[in-house]
């Protein structure tokens, strides 16, 4: 049986999944993360649909999205999430090349719990990515319905 | 004024005329009178004069007889007989002309039977003297009984004269005092109305001259009027709605248009004739306004293109004069050129905030898009150095650290172009900026790039600024880090920070002693990725007094630089005392 996957990580862009895979795995958290190409699939993931349909692994412990994907963008996940009594409470980090101020502020008022603007200096990055994961993934403690580590 | 004036002068010239005619009545009536009195007069005169003459005619028919008596002379005799006709005659005559006197009427009746028995006395006596002969007449004489008649006669003819004389006294008396009050009436009413008259034609006089001042004045007013109708520039005209059998207004006719008429609608010789004659195409709309205003008398202002002259106007329109005439005067401006203007500005405006909004998508895109390939540069040089750093020599590890540095630079270059960008398209946030403790912040933060070199710092006190807090440090950051910056190879170093109040600004400047810049490229120090120095003699990216620049301006200030190479840079902001002056 596989490992509980913990984190949900959202992602279009190949080579920046591919770096954040690489950031993840520095701390060793690759194991624990489940990877979707867009909106669209992470909320598949969540409500046990499409692809993600049957899945056993129950809710993360932290949502990472990327703001710009294609079909459902970021901030679409979170809202959806936000609205949703079953998603409400899980952290949800947002994981993104910009720093404009339009979309820190729109994340805010979704209620986002955390926003990271992802350096070019691959090491910052290394180092935001491995925080992020660390502290969300290892530190915090999740809400009940959220799978607990071993 | 005008009516009681007229008055004044109707009633002057009445009183005037009706002292007159009382005057002309009264002296026509006092001449009569006075005619009358001197007929009287006359006639009383004429009465003494018939009584004596009677008393001539009787003592000469007394005395003929006497001389008959004495000498029988025949003669004698028949003078007196004549006399005694004349006596008869004389008796007569008085009769006739006392007969409007009653009293003397009364005397004469008594006098003539005295009379008549004197002539028969005469008579008889003659008589005797011719049949008897003097002595019986002698003796009949000497009973003195013709004495006594004729004095009895003598006495009543006295009697009449002495009433006679009383009589014309008494007339005499009334035409002085008839004379009098003439005189009084005829003098003082004359007076009377000659005064009348002259305060009517004083009153005239007054009026006349006031209708000449009115009436110069009505022409100045009029003339003023025209030459303010002859010279608007607003094109001006007065119509006369024609409406249909439904009283629909359907056209309308010029009655009156100003020079700028013409100017204003293109329209030749539009005067008397109909809009639709000139221009069949006007749009009802026109029409139905004006025909609006002629039947309710409404003004109204408004703004319409009329197609057929090719123009938009500014109009107001009311009614003019009597409402049956069904008039209306208009008032008009061509704002052709204004509204075009007005569309220009708003499509510039529309442009503009497109251009803005692509800016802001393009750096939006910027932001997202273009630092992506640069972090996966980094990012897999990264990981290729860790995963084959050793099969790489010195060079291949050097290129590597190069693509890197450059991906990063870039990054970089990235941002702070981002910043700049923002730095134009965010809204001020004015407040109450107190310098001191902003440059202090400031000079806390640039601790660490100072970092064990000496610096000596001289500050001003600096006031307090009505600006935008963070874009306000930022230019602090900016002009205190070149400074430290560019003062680098200098042991001190010093930066100086001050303020001056030039008219409604306040100029602020940080001086330094460092290298410096030739005053030739002064021009391009304030650009956006223009640099003076190299990176590797001095890092940055070119772009911080461009945003110094650009916050400065949209604080409505300037900003300037004074330098020599090698002796230092002064540079200078300004910001104004009372920035709600000046649009941010």
């Amino acid at each position: 049986m596989p490992p509980l996957k913990r984190i949900l990580l959202a992602e279009d862009n190949e080579r920046d999944l591919e770096l954040t895979m690489a950031a993840l795995a520095e701390h060793n958290l690759v194991n624990e993360v489940v990877v979707a190409r867009d909106g669209a699939e992470a909320l598949d993931y969540l409500y046990n649909r499409g692809k993600f349909a049957n899945h056993a692994n129950g809710f993360p412990v932290v949502v990472m999205l990327d703001l710009k994907m294609p079909k459902v963008d970021g901030l679409e996940v979170l809202q959806v999430m936000r609205s949703d009594p079953h998603f409400k409470h899980i952290p949800v980090v947002m994981i993104t090349s910009s720093r404009e101020e339009q979309d820190l502020i729109k994340s805010y008022e979704l209620g986002v719990n955390a926003y990271v603007v992802k350096p070019v200096d691959f090491q910052k990055f290394v180092e935001s990515i491995k925080q992020v994961g660390f502290f969300w993934a290892i530190v915090n403690e999740p809400p009940p319905d959220a799978i607990k580590r071993d | 004024m005008k009516t009681s004036v007229e008055n004044k002068i109707m009633l002057g010239f009445a009183a005037s005329v009706l002292a007159l005619v009382g005057i002309g009545v009264f002296s026509y009536r006092i001449t009569a009178r006075l005619v009358a009195a001197e007929d009287i007069f006359t006639h009383t005169y004429k009465v003494i004069a018939t009584l004596e003459s009677g008393r001539a005619i009787l003592t000469d028919a007394e005395t003929a007889q006497r001389g008959f008596l004495l000498t029988g002379d025949e003669s004698f005799f028949k003078d007196s007989t004549n006399a005694q006709a004349q006596v008869n005659e004389w008796v007569e005559k008085l009769r006739k002309y006392i007969s409007d006197n009653p009293v003397q009427l009364q005397r004469l009746d008594k006098l003539q039977p005295l009379i008549s028995q004197r002539l028969a006395m005469l008579n008889d006596r003659m008589k005797l003297r011719q049949e008897q002969g003097l002595q019986a007449v002698v003796n009949a004489v000497r009973t003195r009984k013709g004495k006594e008649l004729m004095d009895q006669i003598m006495q009543g003819i006295s009697e009449m004269h002495v009433e006679e004389n009383k009589l014309a006294f008494e007339r005499q008396e009334n035409v002085q005092t008839s004379a009098v009050i003439a005189e009084v009436v005829i003098v003082g009413g004359s007076a009377l109305a000659c005064a009348a008259g002259l305060i009517a034609v004083l009153f005239i006089r007054r009026d006349l001259k006031l209708r000449a001042q009115s009436g110069e004045k009505l022409r100045q007013s009029e003339e003023r009027y025209r030459t303010l109708f002859d010279s608007i520039d607003e094109g001006f005209c007065i119509i006369e709605m024609i409406f249909d059998d439904t009283q629909q207004p359907v056209d309308y006719r010029f009655l009156e248009i100003n020079p700028s008429f013409e100017k204003q609608t293109g329209l030749h010789d539009a005067l008397g004739r109909t809009m639709r004659e000139i221009a069949p195409q006007h749009e009802a709309h026109w029409f139905e306004i004006y025909g609006r205003i002629a039947v309710t008398g409404e003004a109204i202002r408004f703004q319409d293109r009329a197609e057929q002259l090719r123009r938009i106007y500014d109009v107001y329109a009311f009614r003019f004069g009597d409402p049956k005439n069904r008039q209306v005067a208009i008032l008009f401006n061509d704002i052709t050129k204004s509204k075009e203007t007005e569309a220009e500005i708003i499509r510039r405006k529309m442009e503009l905030e497109a251009a803005n909004k692509e800016l802001e998508a393009f750096s939006y895109s910027v932001s997202h898009d273009l630092r992506a390939p640069l972090r996966h540069v980094d990012g897999f040089v990264d990981l290729l150095r860790k995963r084959s750093a050793e099969e790489l020599d010195e060079h291949g590890r050097r290129y590597l650290d190069v693509i890197a540095s450059s991906a990063r630079q870039m990054g970089t270059l990235i941002d702070d172009l981002l910043v700049f960008s923002r730095m134009s398209r965010t809204d001020l946030r004015h407040a109450k900026v107190a310098s001191e403790s902003l440059v202090h912040e400031v000079r806390n933060a640039l601790q660490s790039e100072i970092n064990g070199r000496r610096v000596v710092w001289k500050m001003d006190i600096l006031p307090q600024v009505e600006a935008d807090a963070p874009m306000l440090r930022q230019v602090w950051a900016n002009l205190i880090g070149n400074a430290v910056k560019y003062s680098r190879t200098r042991d001190p170093a010093e930066i100086e920070i001050g303020c001056n109040t030039v008219n409604d600004e306040f100029v602020f400047f940080v001086r330094d002693n460092g290298v410096g810049f030739d005053m030739q490229y002064v021009d391009k120090l304030f650009g956006v990725f223009q640099r003076l120095h190299r990176a590797d003699e001095f890092e940055g990216t070119g772009i911080g007094l461009a945003n110094v620049r650009r916050i400065v301006s949209r604080h409505g200030g300037r900003t300037w630089a004074e330098s020599k190479v090698d002796e230092g840079a002064t540079f200078f902001f300004s910001l104004p005392k009372n920035p709600n002056e000046t649009k941010g």
